[in-house]
This record gives structure tokens, C-alpha cells and sequence, in this order.
């Protein structure tokens, strides 16, 4: 099962129409495929058509070509039938969580998926325990979103989601709006929930996220340049530049090192290991 | 005139069940001409703060002057301190709802009843001063344009209003690495073009040591610190004892100083780079 492909686009294009009637290609001749359990980053920068590819991988969008098409769990996006399964085992957790609070207390908001899918009371409950407790809001369950700061409503989204148990994860920028703490808190939820056995899509711009997955896609002009370990990535610095994407801190350092002729390992991720390799260097 | 702030608190939902204290005591001045940065975890009272200072929430417990204006007298006039104070909102574009730019830019301006002539010159200089093409982008609808221009168009009203204050809650916030160069350096520009002062929240500690004179740290609604970057950043116990980032060349430095390696000091990677490469020469020789 661990390595059975859960979403795959194939062939996939997306073209917006233009008020002038015209169209403009989101996305053109996309392929991927995801595995059970796989940690992937998709990177972009603004404009690259990474939103555009998530909301394909759960069928919000449908693909505008006739040969493309994107399956969940083998399931067609096209096939309207499915569409309520392939919603239930595909979640997608959003940029901004004020579009995505639906009720007054937080309670109720994580209540209103799974009671929507018909899950016993009961079992709401434990779903909201434990999905509050798996983004360290535990103590927030009677509070309310409207009051909380942008990264602890981010959190309380993503539990509302979670409270769903989708197999497949989603996240559209979901920490960008989150500061480096919240974003950390946020990440280790991911890893934690990426170990039990959830697939965790993440949409990004920021290229320190990609250092905790096992896969990097790099998306510009609607096009994927590149799908490789992030370690290839990184240390591919015109790569990350043609496609207007910025080496993080600590490879950044590293590369500046050796612009000046240190001999510095290019993939270094973690500020410890660069330390380390500049003490040998003395 | 400076905007100074005494012992400033601030409590949500008072004798409720929800009552809860935002900002506890804060006291600090913002002089004519800072680049005044306000860092803190989420929830440390950044925003509360902020929007007191023009009067979004009334001041109940402290004291705010803005520009010699006593922010706790009854009979505020708000219309002139929302003058004086330029507000930009995390997302400002999500505030667009005029059918097209012009006409969105314009509101603030004729909300306070300045004279239809002057209204078009001021749109006109503040869409172009935020980088937007005015004749290309004015009889379009705000929601048409892309995200970047959305936010150049949002900011352009209230930059419209000339504010002599400009407070800017998360720029930067969701932009790719290029769109948020592009704001700093807008961000700049009005700074030296219209604005002579700049209030910024950003969690971006590199940013906010790249653009700020002095910096604001806020924790759990307390001011921790009021001081310049380059003597708060260099403390990593005290920024990570605040859920704060530490910028990755001094977190390098401090790495490197418990070994015996003791480099000039540096908060951003080229400066790092630069100094470690000094340190390297020297002691090859």
C-alpha cells in the first residue's frame, strides 16, 4: 500500500478566461504522481500555478484539456459521482483562515465537517480533542476564532480539517501568514501527522519548508522545472534562480562561502552542520 | 512630533467570561523620521497596539499622543488623526469594494470632502508613487488586477490621504521572495516621498533589521525591549525566550563563538560571509 500513487495528474492544463474573453494557462502539460504517505513541497513563486494545482488535486478545478485528468485514490476528478469521496480523503487547508471559519466557538467549527460526513456525536468529540491537541490548541475549545491572532486561527483551520481524518493533506500557504514559532508548530504537526501515515501536500513560497520533505516540485510559468530530494535542489543554485525562488539563510550562506573560494559543502541545511564544517575549514 | 505612549493596557472583553489582558503597562516613543519596527510572537499584542494608534480602539487604560493629539480626550478629532495616521492592514487587499481603481483610491479622500480636482491629482500621485501604471489600471476593476497590484492599489488609498504616520501591519505577508523586495523598497520610497514616518509589524526578523532604526518587542502584551536591531538581535536567550526567530548569521556566530571563533559582528548572510572570510584570512596567515 505504502507505495501506491494517491493523486495523480496527468497530461493536466488550466486555462482562466479573461474578462475580454480571452484565456490564460494557470497550468499546461502537468504530470505528477504522489505516493502514499510521501511529504511533498510544491514550490512557486507568485503567479507559478501552484494554487491552481491544488485545488486540481481535490477537484475544486477541473482540468480544462480533454487528455488531461487528475485522479485521488484512482478516483476521476471528472466523475461527479466521487466527488464526495475524493473531498473526504483530500483536505485542503487554505492562505488566509478568515474565508475558512464557518461557526462562533472553535468547537463548533471542527464539529461542522464531521458532522456534515454523518460521524456519531461521540466520535466528534474525540475528533476534536485530538485534532486541537495535534496543532497545540488544546486549551482554545471554547474560545472563539474572531479574537484569535492570524497563526492561532491558521492552527484552528487546519484542526477543522484534520477533524475530517482526510488521508491526503493540502496546504495552500497555510504558514505564510504564521510567525517563525507558529510555523515551526505548524510543521512539526505536519511531520507528526505525515508519520502516522497521512500524505502532506505543501504549497510554498518559502524554501525552508522544503528542508522536512522528501520531495520538492518546483513549478514556474505553469510548467514543472523540476522534482527532486531537496538536497538536489538546494544545491542547485541557477535552478532556484530561474525560477525566481531564493536559497534559505543557511544554504545561502553556504554559497556565499564559496563564492569566495571556501571549500563548503553546497547542500547544508541546518545552521549546527555549517558550523561545524566552518570549524573544519580553520 | 513624536508619538509617545505611557503605560498603555488594553483589555478585550472586559467582565466577560473572555476577558482577556492584550496589552499590560506598555510605555515607549516613536520619534519624527524612525523606521519603528514592533516584533512579537502571535497573540504578543501587536495589533491591539497598533490600532489604537488611530483610534480604531479608544485608549481606556494609559496614554497615547499623536502628533500633540491626546488620544483619550472624548472629543477626538478623528477625522484628522485618521489623517495624520495611515493605516495598511495585513492583506489590505481583501478592503477593496470600489467597481474600479480610481474610484477606490479616491474614497478615503472624499469621505473627509476634499474637492473633486484635487481628488484626481492625489489618486493619480499615489497610484503612481505605489508603482501602479494609473492610466492602464484606473477604469479597471481592483479585482482584476493581480495580486501585487491589488496591494499596490489598496495601499495607494491611504497613501492618497498624505499621512504623515504610516503604520504597515505585515507587508509583507504571502508575497514570494521577489513581490516582498519590491514592498520593502515601496516601503522605502514612500518613506523619502511622503511619509516621514514608519511603523511596521513584521515577524521577519530580517527584514525588520534591514529596514528598522528602532525596534518595539512586545510578549504576552508587556514591552520586553525598545531599542536598535543591532543590540537586540545579537541576543539570541532573549529573542528565543520570546518565540522569537534569531537571524540565522548571528545563530552562525554564536555557533561558532562557543568553539573560540569570534567574528565581527554580522546579521545578515553577506555580512556573515564577509566577516567569517576576514577571520579565515587572518588566521591562515
Amino acid at each position: 500500500m505504502e507505495n501506491s500513487p494517491v493523486i495523480e495528474v496527468k497530461n493536466a492544463e488550466y486555462r482562466y478566461k479573461l474578462p475580454d474573453g480571452g484565456f490564460v494557462a494557470a497550468l499546461s502539460g502537468v504530470s505528477l504522481s504522489i505516493s502514499a504517505g510521501e511529504f511533498v513541497v510544491i514550490c512557486g513563486h507568485n503567479g507559478s500555478g501552484k494554487s491552481t494545482l491544488a485545488k486540481l488535486m481535490n477537484g475544486l478545478l477541473l482540468p480544462t484539456n480533454a487528455e488531461g485528468e487528475v485522479l485521488v485514490k484512482k478516483m476521476k476528478t471528472t466523475d461527479a459521482a466521487h466527488t464526495f469521496d475524493i473531498r473526504r480523503s483530500a483536505g485542503i487547508v487554505f492562505q488566509n483562515p478568515d474565508n475558512q471559519m464557518v461557526a462562533t466557538f472553535v468547537e463548533d467549527d471542527l464539529a461542522f465537517g464531521p458532522e456534515n460526513l454523518g460521524v456519531p456525536r461521540e466520535e466528534i468529540e474525540e475528533r476534536i480533542d485530538w485534532a486541537l491537541a495535534a496543532v497545540g490548541m488544546s486549551g482554545h475549545r471554547k474560545s472563539t476564532p474572531f479574537k484569535m491572532s492570524g497563526g492561532q486561527k491558521q492552527r484552528i483551520a487546519i484542526a477543522a480539517v484534520l477533524a475530517m481524518k482526510p488521508e491526503i493533506l493540502i496546504l495552500d500557504e497555510s504558514t505564510s501568514m504564521l510567525d517563525p514559532k507558529g510555523r515551526r508548530e505548524v510543521m512539526n504537526t505536519l511531520l507528526n501527522l505525515n508519520k502516522s501515515g497521512i500524505t502532506v501536500i505543501l504549497i510554498t513560497h518559502n524554501m525552508d519548508e522544503a528542508f522536512f520533505a522528501s520531495r520538492a516540485v518546483i513549478l514556474k510559468d505553469g510548467q514543472i522545472k523540476a522534482d527532486a530530494p531537496p538536497e538536489d535542489i538546494f544545491s542547485d543554485y541557477n535552478l532556484l534562480i530561474e525560477n525566481s525562488l531564493t536559497l534559505p539563510a543557511v544554504p545561502e550562506t553556504a554559497r556565499l562561502l564559496r563564492e569566495k573560494g571556501l571549500d563548503v559543502e553546497p547542500a547544508v541545511f541546518f545552521v549546527e552542520d555549517l558550523a561545524e564544517e566552518l570549524c573544519r575549514l580553520l | 512630533m513624536p508619538i509617545v505612549i505611557e503605560n498603555l493596557s488594553y483589555t478585550y472583553m472586559k467582565k466577560t467570561p473572555y476577558e482577556k489582558k492584550a496589552l499590560d503597562g506598555v510605555t515607549f516613543t516613536i520619534e519624527d523620521g524612525d523606521t519603528f519596527g514592533i516584533i512579537g510572537a502571535t497573540g504578543s499584542g501587536k495589533s491591539t497596539l497598533i490600532q489604537h494608534l488611530n483610534a480604531l480602539i479608544r485608549v481606556t487604560e494609559g496614554k497615547i499622543v499623536v502628533n500633540g493629539m491626546n488620544l483619550s480626550e472624548k472629543k477626538l478629532d478623528l477625522k484628522r488623526l485618521r489623517s495624520t495616521v495611515g493605516m495598511v492592514f495585513q492583506y489590505p487587499e481583501y478592503q477593496l469594494f470600489e467597481e474600479t481603481v480610481e474610484k477606490d483610491i479616491a474614497f478615503g479622500l472624499k469621505n473627509i470632502g476634499v474637492a473633486e480636482a484635487e481628488i484626481a491629482d492625489r489618486v493619480r500621485e499615489a497610484a503612481e508613487l505605489c508603482g501602479l501604471d494609473f492610466e492602464e489600471v484606473k477604469s479597471r476593476s481592483p479585482f482584476e488586477l493581480s495580486g501585487g497590484q491589488m496591494r499596490r492599489a489598496a495601499i495607494a488609498g491611504v497613501i492618497a490621504m498624505r499621512p504623515e504616520i504610516l503604520v504597515f501591519d505585515e507587508p509583507t505577508a504571502g508575497l514570494d521572495p521577489r513581490g516582498r523586495a519590491e514592498l520593502l523598497s515601496l516601503i522605502r520610497k514612500l518613506k523619502d516621498s511622503c511619509s516621514k514616518t514608519i511603523i511596521m509589524v513584521s515577524h521577519n526578523m530580517d527584514e525588520i533589521a534591514a529596514m528598522c532604526n528602532r525596534v518595539a518587542v512586545l510578549d504576552e502584551g508587556r514591552l520586553a525591549a525598545c531599542d536598535a536591531p543591532r543590540k537586540l538581535f545579537f541576543d539570541e536567550t532573549m529573542l528565543s525566550s520570546l518565540g522569537l526567530d534569531v537571524p540565522t548569521a548571528v545563530k552562525l556566530a554564536n555557533l561558532l563563538k562557543k568553539r573560540g571563533v569570534e567574528l565581527r559582528p554580522a546579521m545578515t548572510p553577506p555580512a556573515f560571509a564577509e566577516a567569517f572570510w576576514e577571520y579565515y584570512i587572518e588566521a591562515r596567515r
